[in-house]
Formats: structure tokens, C-alpha cells, sequence
């Protein structure tokens, strides 16, 4: 009796133990159980996608439309030397479109006009005009000049020539001109707006980015400057204590001041504030850590990179990218950027004064406005 | 202006992480206290075989892991509520940069097509631009590839071929890197696959005087293959997103990788060149070109595709030649970083924690050692809350290069679905790069050292077919 107790006794200790270790590795199973599914089934193997044809370029919407415009062109045997009569049509995903030939203004239906608002496609062959006080909730593309009225909205615009925006006009996504394009005062523009030659902004509008060969901002409420011309400038030479991260470059532990009517060969960088006198003239590319200000007529030949605020003042000639993480402002009578040579302006707030002029691209991450 | 206000609101909570982690940083220095106090009193009481060591080492381990927690639980905040930095990123048009992107390419047959077929179309302007593949005693098809893109693209392609010189991936670079004439260099491997717009993003930073080097973000592409690759996947994902996002945004020190980035050509002939003798040739330029008072600037949306390794031995043998390479970078560097006049206090410390992080697999070990040790001899109650608290510090920090949880926020930042749900294997795939890393820590001490031995580079072998 008293071995079989024994046995029975051990017997149990054993299960006990087989039992304690069983269910201790069962609850580290179930706790494993969503990971083993999830490597058994697979349902979230593929490589993260990185898309090789990302295209960053401005006029990205806008040639997609193109190319939709085109095929809607071909499925409708449309030849623009001869366009049929104006018709509707379904667009693909169900919009519907109107196609307008070479009507020089869309016809709208008594309710449209009552509501002040158009919800759908508008295609034309020849130079339109878009009468005003409306909202276009649709694409419009014209194959001529585009011409609209005041106090508008639209959602997108496409023009193979030119686009005059009345004033008061907000434009929701993009807008692109293969001429040049003029925007009426006091017009909000979200998105992107590029043009293949030039870009004109009224007083008071609002941007996020712009693209083109020539971007003035208000050139109709300042007469043009012309700059004194140059003279040769003395080269600068500190007498503060710079380190100098190599041969090239200048680079102030601190803040920084650059006098008035000088020369900088280097490249500058200041840990801190850095601020350029009047009529400088600096060869190189500039970096400052915390703002940077920039005397009126001086000249930049390189980029300016600032963490904190640039001011650049009035009448400077800027040839490099301009980045701020911060905010820029720009003077007027400012060049940034030529024609041939176009230049990155970028910053999440931009104000550009009258009479300023970029070439290249104007990107405002949160807001730009023309006007300071 | 209105930017003022929402970073302001952004950096409320990166504060309150701050102090948080703070906090918990105090809870464990106090813990490391109390081991000292208990450990004397008992000492004084009964003068048995004094533990006072362990647990002093235990308590020194615990506030090292703690603060690499705190520094990931920043990373990981700021990359989820955080002011996000891309400054360079804009630049759409630019009076371009010359440059030359540099190819190595050791028996890449399998490969190089792919990504000369993918550089050739990229839209760089192409009279700024040269391609050079750099074939270094290939045994394969890759010098025959190479010649055939030439051929095609005599405009861009200028391949360069090795015959003689020292092994690795540093000495081939310094060869090709002596030969260009362009501002910057961009660096590839083999099996890289860059989109159109890369080169372009790469090149942005450099119009800002004071970057020295750029680095992308690197995606694993054969990430289905196996639990490894999977597992990988993980590793890589908090590692960029992440961590090196985090780093770029609180302006400390985003670390150069080697492949997918560039370097500015007047800043490493400042620095001195490449260094054939370094094991992660990415580290050592981070440091050098940092204590020259050059930065590096990482762009997280400057994707490109890579192999991980597909088995186990392959990734022990990569995460050893990292550990090296990133422990010899900290020996020759730690001292310099913490007197350089380059640098600012925030980046001095980074710079010090992204040194340390292969020693924290070793301290990780023996923290383990020194709570064993005062558990079986009767500290249970202190080795119990140093055990506890080891272990949640412990599983902060652990993670070669991410906590788990910047894992999960990575995953999350990308919008990935159900990939997050093999989180917990990747503690396995922790415990043998904690062996691998620590094998790897000693035997950098204790033979290369020591024995004054060569430390030899090791490709990393590829898979596609």
C-alpha cells in the first residue's frame, strides 16, 4: 500500500510538473499564435512599395488630364482642324462632359445659372471665355486662350495658350497654360500652377506652388528699378574669429554681420544669425542656423539655406536655390533665378513683395501670398 | 507666423516626452541607489562575500539601456507627433551639382543590370551627370554587362575596372572616388534599384555649404522570402523611418549608410578620403566628417530597394562586420566627439548613444550575468526589482537598430496592414544578433586587438536570379 502511494504521489508530481510546464508553454504559444498565422499565411510579405516612376514634376495632373482629353479626342473621332457641333458626354468614372467645339462659351442650362455652379467637364477647341461668379466643380480645358471671369472657382484649369484669371478667382487643385498665365488680384491658388512661358500674379493673391520660366509677382504696382551699376567691391576679410572647415568656407561659431558694399569669395555658414550688408556680393553658397537677412541690391551667387527666417531685401539678384525651413521673404525688385537658369524658391511660408521676379519654381509649404 | 505656432504645439508633446522619459530615467538611477545603499548596509551587517560589484554593474547597465530607451522613446514620439523636417526635399529645379555615382561591383552578374538599366533613365541632367561601375576582379559576367552598357550609353556610363589593391568596399570607392573630377559622389551598390527622381533629392541637400554627406532610405525588396527577410523587413523599417527620421528632425546626427547617399568630394578630401581600414566605411565618415564640422543629412523619402540577407549565416556574418566596424568608429572617435568645438551639446551626446549601440547587446549580457548572480546568492528581492526593471529598460533598448516599438510606429508611418503582427518573433531574431553582436564586441577587443589582427571585410552575398 504504502509504495503504491508513493508511486501514485510521484506520479502526480510528475504530471504536475509535465502540466505546469505544458501550460506555461501554451501561453507563450498563444501569445505567439497572430505572429505564427501571420508567417504561415503571408498576407503582408510584399516589399514596401517604392514607386521608381514617382513624378514629383508640377505639371503632373495636368498632363494626365492631357492624355485623358486626347483619348477622349480619339474615342470620338474629334479632329481639332474641324471639330463637330457641341455635345455631352460621359466621362470615364461616370463624370459627365461637355464638349463645346469651337463655341467661345459654354452654354449653361437655366438651373446651372441659378445654382452658379457647373459640375462637369468643359471641352473646347478654341480660345472660351468662363463667365464669372460661378463655381466650376470640374475640369475645363480650351485648346485656345482662356479667358474668365471675376470672383470664380474652379476646381481645374488646362489651356494650350493663355489663361487670364479675373480677380477674386480660386483655383482648388491645378492650373496649367502653355503660354502665360495672369491671375486677377486678390486670387487664392491651391495646388499647382505652372506655364510653359510666364506667370503674372495680381496684388494680394495667394499660392502654394507656382512653376515657370518667369514668375512676376504684381509688376503693375511698381515701376521697374534699375540697379546702380556695379562697381568693383573690396574683398571682405573678418576680423572676427571664424573657424574655417576648409579653404572654401567660412564659418562663424555664432552670429554673423557682413558689412555693407563687399565682396565674399567663400561660402558662409553662421550657427546662428548671419546678416548681409547692402550691395554685397557673395560668390559662394550661404548657410545660417537661425536667420538670415540679406541688404537691399546685393547679390548672391550661390544658394541661400536657413533654418529660421529669410529676409532678403529690396533689389537683390539671387542665382542659387533659396530654402528656408521657416519662412522667406522677398523684397521688391528682386531676381531670383533667370530664365535660362532656372531656381528653387522653398519654404512653408513665402511673402513676395511687388515687383519681384522668380525664375524655376516658388514652392510654399503652408502659405505665400504676394505682398508683405 | 502660423508655422511659429504649430511647431510650438508639436514641440509641447516632444517636451512632454522629455519629461516623462526624464522621470523614468530618475526611477531607475534611483533603483541603482538603492542597490548601492542595500548592498553597504548588509556588507556592514555580515561581512559573507560582498555582491556590492554586481550589483553596481547591474545599476550602471540599467541607467546606460535607460537612457537608449529614453533617446528611442524621443525618436519615436517626435516621428509620430512631431515637427517632420524634408528641407531639401522641394528643390525641383537648380543649377545642378556635378555628379559622379559610384558603383563597386565584385561577381554582381545576378544584378548590375538592373540598377545601370535604372540609373540611365533617371532625369539628372544628363551633361552633369557621369555613371561609373566600378568592376573590382569579377570573376562572372559583371565586367561583359558593364561593357555593354557602355556601349549603349557612352554619354553616361564611364566603367572603371580594378585589378590590384586592398579588398572591401572602402578601397574600391577610394580608388574610383581618386579618379572624379565632379562635386558630389553618390554611392550604390549593385543590387540597388533607384527611382527617376533619386538622384535629384540626393543631390538638393549639397546646395547647403555645411552638409557634408546625404544619406537615403534603404527597403528590403526580397522581403517575402523567408522569416528572416521578413524579420529584417522590420528591423530595417524602424531603423529609417524612425530612427533616423528622428535624428534628422531634432538636428543630431542622421548617420551616413553607405549605399544610397553621397558625399560632398571637398569634404572627404578634407576628411581624409575613404578609409580602407574601416569595416563600415558609413560609420567612420559620419564621425570624421562630423568633427569637421560637416553635417549629414538624411532624406527619408529617398527610397531605393536592397537584398537582406535570405539566411542566417549570411546575416550573422553582416551584423558582425557592422559591430566591428561601428566599435572600431567608437574607439577612434568617442574621445574626439566629446572635445570638438564642431558640435553642439544635443549632437555630442546622439553622437556618443549612436556610438554605444552595438555595446549594448554585451552590457545587455552581462546585466543578465549580474542578476542571475545576486538572485542565487539570496538577493532575491533586489535582483527581483533590478530583474524587473532591467527587463523593461532592457526591452526599450533592445533592438540592434530599433526598439520594438519604433518598429510598430515605423510600420504604422508606412501603412503597413498585418506585417506588425510578427513583432514578437523578432525578439528571436534580437537574442542572436545579441550573441553575434557580443561575439563580435570581444573579439574585436580580445583578438583583433590584442593579437594586432587585420580586420577583414566580407560581402554581402546576393539572391536575385
Amino acid at each position: 500500500m504504502g509504495e503504491n502511494t508513493a508511486v501514485s504521489t510521484l506520479m502526480a508530481a510528475t504530471v504536475q510538473i509535465v502540466l505546469l510546464f505544458a501550460i506555461t508553454l501554451l501561453m507563450l504559444l498563444l501569445t505567439l499564435v497572430p505572429a505564427l498565422l501571420e508567417w504561415y499565411a503571408k498576407t503582408d510579405a510584399e516589399p514596401l512599395r517604392v514607386v521608381r516612376e514617382q513624378d514629383t514634376s508640377i505639371r503632373h495632373f495636368a498632363t494626365s488630364f492631357r492624355t485623358q482629353v486626347n483619348t477622349f479626342f480619339d474615342d470620338h473621332g474629334i479632329e481639332l482642324d474641324d471639330p463637330p457641333g457641341s455635345f455631352n458626354a460621359v466621362w470615364h468614372i461616370d463624370e459627365p462632359v461637355s464638349f463645346l467645339g469651337a463655341a467661345p462659351a459654354p452654354d449653361f442650362s437655366p438651373d446651372e445659372i441659378k445654382a452658379r455652379r457647373i459640375n462637369r467637364v468643359l471641352i473646347g477647341t478654341s480660345s472660351m471665355f468662363l463667365p464669372g461668379d460661378m463655381v466650376y466643380e470640374e475640369e475645363v480645358y480650351c485648346c485656345g486662350d482662356l479667358t474668365t471671369g471675376d470672383r470664380t472657382a474652379y476646381r481645374a484649369l488646362y489651356a494650350e495658350r493663355e489663361i487670364s484669371l479675373g480677380n477674386e478667382s480660386v483655383v482648388v487643385r491645378w492650373l496649367h497654360a502653355g503660354g502665360g498665365v495672369a491671375v486677377g488680384a486678390g486670387s487664392r491658388l491651391f495646388g499647382r500652377l505652372s506655364a510653359d512661358q510666364s506667370v503674372t500674379l495680381g496684388a494680394e493673391c495667394e499660392f502654394e506652388r507656382i512653376s515657370s520660366p518667369v514668375i512676376r509677382f504684381a509688376p503693375d504696382n511698381v515701376s521697374p528699378r534699375h540697379l546702380d551699376e556695379r562697381v568693383t567691391l573690396e574683398s571682405w576679410n573678418p576680423e572676427q574669429a571664424l573657424q574655417s572647415i576648409d579653404c572654401d568656407t567660412l564659418k562663424a561659431p555664432a552670429a554673423l554681420t557682413i558689412p555693407d558694399h563687399v565682396r565674399v569669395d567663400k561660402h558662409v555658414i553662421a550657427k546662428h544669425a548671419l546678416s548681409y550688408g547692402a550691395g554685397v556680393e557673395v560668390a559662394g553658397d550661404t548657410k545660417a542656423g537661425k536667420s538670415l537677412r540679406i541688404g537691399r541690391g546685393a547679390v548672391i551667387r550661390g544658394s541661400l539655406v536657413c533654418g529660421g527666417l529669410i529676409e532678403i531685401g529690396a533689389d537683390c539678384r539671387i542665382k542659387g536655390p533659396v530654402i528656408s525651413e521657416l519662412g522667406i521673404r522677398i523684397g521688391t525688385g528682386c531676381v531670383i533665378g533667370t530664365p535660362a537658369q532656372p531656381t528653387t524658391v522653398s519654404a512653408p511660408e513665402i511673402a513676395v513683395a511687388s515687383g519681384a521676379q522668380v525664375s524655376g519654381t516658388v514652392w510654399a509649404g503652408a502659405s505665400g501670398r504676394v505682398g508683405t | 507666423m502660423s508655422v511659429h505656432r504649430q511647431r510650438f504645439a508639436r514641440g509641447l508633446i516632444t517636451r512632454f516626452a522629455l519629461v516623462l522619459g526624464s522621470l523614468a530615467l530618475a526611477f531607475y538611477g534611483g533603483a541603482v541607489v538603492f542597490a548601492a545603499v542595500v548592498s553597504a548596509d548588509k556588507a556592514a551587517a555580515a561581512p559573507q562575500a560582498s555582491l556590492f560589484a554586481p550589483k553596481i554593474v547591474l545599476g550602471t547597465i540599467i541607467v546606460i539601456l535607460a537612457l537608449f530607451m529614453l533617446r528611442h522613446l524621443i525618436f519615436t514620439l517626435n516621428r509620430l507627433f512631431g515637427h517632420q523636417r524634408h528641407p531639401y526635399l522641394d528643390v525641383d529645379v537648380a543649377d545642378w551639382p556635378r555628379l559622379a555615382v559610384l558603383i563597386p561591383a565584385h561577381n554582381e552578374e545576378a544584378v548590375i543590370a538592373n540598377a545601370l538599366g535604372a540609373l540611365v533613365d533617371v532625369d539628372y541632367p544628363a551633361d552633369r551627370l557621369r555613371i561609373i561601375p566600378i568592376d573590382d576582379r569579377s570573376e562572372d559576367r559583371t565586367w561583359e554587362i558593364i561593357s555593354r552598357f557602355q556601349r549603349d550609353f557612352p554619354h553616361l556610363i564611364h566603367p572603371l575596372q580594378r585589378e590590384a589593391g586592398g579588398e572591401g568596399k572602402a578601397a574600391v570607392i577610394r580608388f574610383a572616388t581618386e579618379q572624379v573630377d565632379e562635386d558630389i559622389v553618390i554611392l550604390f551598390d549593385a543590387d540597388y534599384v533607384p527611382g527617376r527622381g533619386l538622384l535629384k533629392q540626393l543631390a538638393a541637400p549639397f546646395f547647403d555649404p555645411e552638409v557634408g554627406a546625404v544619406m537615403g532610405r534603404v527597403v528590403p525588396q526580397n522581403t517575402g522570402t523567408n522569416l528572416l527577410t521578413r524579420l529584417l523587413d522590420l528591423e530595417r523599417a524602424g531603423g529609417y523611418q524612425v530612427d533616423q527620421q528622428a535624428r534628422m528632425n531634432l538636428q543630431l546626427v542622421p548617420q551616413y549608410g553607405g549605399s544610397v547617399g553621397g558625399a560632398r568630394v571637398r569634404a572627404l578630401q578634407q576628411v581624409g578620403g575613404w578609409r580602407e581600414d574601416a569595416l563600415a566605411e558609413d560609420t567612420d565618415l559620419t564621425y570624421r566628417l562630423l568633427l569637421h564640422g560637416y553635417k549629414t543629412v538624411y532624406e527619408n523619402r529617398s527610397e531605393c530597394y536592397e537584398e537582406v540577407p535570405e539566411n542566417w549565416q549570411e546575416r550573422n556574418r553582416q551584423i558582425m562586420r557592422w559591430a566591428k566596424g561601428h566599435n572600431q568608429a567608437a574607439f577612434r572617435y568617442a574621445w574626439s566627439l566629446m572635445r570638438t568645438p564642431h558640435v553642439s551639446l544635443i549632437e555630442r551626446l546622439d553622437g556618443l548613444l549612436l556610438l554605444g549601440v552595438y555595446a549594448v547587446a554585451p552590457l545587455l549580457l552581462v546585466g543578465w550575468v549580474c542578476a542571475l548572480l545576486l538572485y542565487f546568492n539570496g538577493e532575491q528581492t533586489l535582483a527581483s526589482v533590478g530583474v524587473v526593471t532591467f527587463l523593461f529598460v532592457s526591452f526599450g533598448a533592445m533592438g540592434n537598430f530599433a526598439a520594438f516599438f519604433e518598429i510598430a510606429a515605423a510600420l504604422h508611418l508606412d501603412g503597413s496592414g498585418n506585417r506588425v503582427r510578427l513583432l514578437p518573433l523578432n525578439f528571436f531574431n534580437f537574442l542572436v544578433s545579441l550573441v553575434n553582436i557580443t561575439r563580435a564586441c570581444f573579439g574585436l577587443i580580445f583578438v583583433d586587438y590584442l593579437l594586432d589582427r587585420d580586420v577583414r571585410w566580407a560581402k554581402t552575398r546576393r539572391y536575385r536570379r
